[in-house]
């Protein structure tokens, strides 16, 4: 069915609605989230709360100012800084191990084993040391094409740009990232 | 070639998704949230329609705020702007009612006694100023009789303005006085006697009840205090149409007992005897026992109307200075008492 239509039912406050909206944002919005949140169970909080806050904002979308993707990311942004400035009141201290103990995080148990998680997490990591050697423009497209996934026009309407020009940005980036990926045998 | 560089590019995608894979939620993950997503929209309403009406409106304009806080300010602003200009205006100008305005809140804010008093001698003084100001007002062709009616005007005002003042400031100084606070008392009396000083500079006259100094206007209340019954009596005199509606009511209405016997109560008493004859009241032991009442009454009872005809018109006072009405009406209270003397006198033999 249509995410269009699904909208307008949620609106109305049909929960079934929303719950598709949920299955076609939460990846989307979770890597965003977890892009600027080291912490994957605060990533998580996050997104829940970016979840109940899209369901009560809903009748306040309006079709006609702009895509539901951009206002649901607007949404996902403001959650993000209210967090991050009650990071800022209250510093916390995440230690490492957090990440990688598999009673804190129920989803580890069953992912397959520990050493893909590990993969995961080391290739993040290979991909942030090279996603700082390239422009700014060129991390924003790499991150909403790849990572986000969006498309070639939501990443255009994000940056206002063409989708001429984010094609071109991301070809770019793409051939920019293998050389520094190659000049630094690095694999991922 | 383009094709092998299409493969390329297509393979550092796929590797860049991988290693963006590290962000993924897993799908059981994922479930859980989406559980806890869906059992808390159970509980948590969604805005109304009222507010995201609100909502979409401040939308269109996000710029609402600060117009709102401009506009208040403005007309914040404007108003103090008028309120300052309508300060210098003078009777007869457009915004001279915005300067009244003002000083009636002035006076109606300040405390009773002696702030309220200070303030009618600073608009007094107000008139004055607004009153010379004008008479400094050269005179052209075009604007003679303008001015001419401006300055009746602010003479009137000035006039009526100087006299509040001066009776409130006399107020305050009696207060003063009966507290014991001469000194402040004597403050007040200069400063009534500053005011009317500078009244007269302006040609403004002061009405002679107030009396330049205040001390007139003592004497007179002294005057009052000594003789209360000649007071009561001018006061019953300026007030007839009382007397006629109480007689008319005693006459033909016998509903109207209360309101008739009220009347007598406020009723002077030199007009009391013959009133009470005249309309045939039984309920004045004091003045005259209740048969001889009812017996003048029948001799009396004509007279009423020249009476009050005469009574209602109490500028025609004699060298004496009582109205003729008062004379007639003594004229009968001895009548009547001769008579009383005279019942008196039978029922002993």
């Amino acid at each position: 069915m249509d995410l269009s239509e699904q909208i307008k039912k949620a609106q109305n406050g049909d929960s079934q609605a929303f719950s598709r909206i949920y299955d076609a944002y939460s990846g989307k919005l979770f890597r965003y989230i977890r892009l600027k949140i080291s912490s994957r169970q605060h990533a998580e909080d996050i997104l829940q709360e970016v979840f109940v806050k899209i369901w009560r904002g809903l009748p306040n979308y309006d079709q006609e100012k702009g895509t539901f993707n951009a206002w649901v990311y607007r949404v996902a942004a403001n959650a993000l800084n209210d967090f991050l400035r009650k990071i800022y009141r209250a510093p916390e201290t995440l230690e490492m191990s957090e990440e990688f103990e598999s009673s804190k995080a129920p989803w580890q148990q069953d992912a397959t084993d520990m050493g893909k998680v590990l993969d995961a997490e080391l290739s993040l990591k290979q991909l942030g040391s090279l996603m700082s050697g390239i422009p700014e423009v060129y991390q924003k497209v790499i991150e909403y094409r790849f990572i986000q996934d969006l498309t070639v026009e939501e990443t255009a309407e994000l940056l206002g740009k063409t989708n001429l020009a984010v094609r071109l940005i991301q070809h770019r980036a793409i051939n920019k990232l293998k050389k520094l990926r190659k000049s630094n045998n690095v694999n991922f | 070639m383009s094709i092998f560089r299409a493969k390329k590019t297509d393979q550092e995608i796929f590797r860049l998704k991988k290693a963006a894979s590290g962000f993924d939620l897993p799908a059981k993950r994922n479930l859980e949230i989406k559980a806890r997503v869906m059992s808390a929209i159970k509980l948590v309403p969604q805005d109304s329609a009222v507010s995201s009406a609100m909502g979409k409106n401040f939308a269109k304009n996000p710029l609402w705020l600060p117009k709102l806080a401009f506009s208040v300010l403005a007309g914040v602003g404007l108003l103090g702007s008028t309120v300052f200009a309508s300060s210098y205006s003078l009777p007869g100008d457009v915004l001279y009612p915005v300067k009244k305005a003002k000083e009636k809140l002035e006076l109606q804010l300040a405390p009773a006694g002696r702030p309220k008093a200070l303030v009618l001698v600073k608009q007094a003084e107000e008139r004055l100023h607004e009153l010379s100001d004008i008479k400094a007002i050269p005179t052209q062709p075009g604007n003679t009789e303008k001015l001419s009616k401006q300055k009746e005007e602010a003479r009137v005002q000035a006039n009526i303005q100087v006299s509040t003042a001066v009776e409130s400031l006399a107020q305050v100084k009696k207060d003063l006085e009966d507290k014991g606070n001469t000194q402040a008392a004597e403050s007040v009396n200069s400063t009534i006697v500053n005011l009317v000083a500078r009244a007269k500079t302006e040609d403004v006259e002061v009405e002679d009840r107030i009396g330049a100094s205040g001390e007139k206007q003592e004497k007179a209340e002294e005057r009052q205090q000594d003789s209360p019954k000649e007071k009561e009596g001018q006061e019953k005199v300026k007030r007839p149409e009382g007397e006629v509606r109480g007689l008319r009511h005693k006459a033909g209405d016998p509903d109207s007992g209360k309101q008739s016997r009220s009347q007598e109560v406020t009723l002077p008493k030199v007009l009391m005897p013959s009133l009470t004859a005249s309309s045939g009241v039984t309920s004045l032991p004091n003045v005259l026992p209740q048969g001889q009442v009812l017996g003048a009454s029948t001799t009396t009872s004509t007279s009423i109307e020249p009476q009050h005809s005469s009574s209602t018109s109490p500028s025609e006072k004699s060298d004496d200075g009582m109205t003729e009405a008062q004379k007639k009406l003594l004229e009968q209270q001895k009548e009547a008492q001769e008579k009383s003397g005279q019942t008196q006198t039978e029922g002993g033999r």
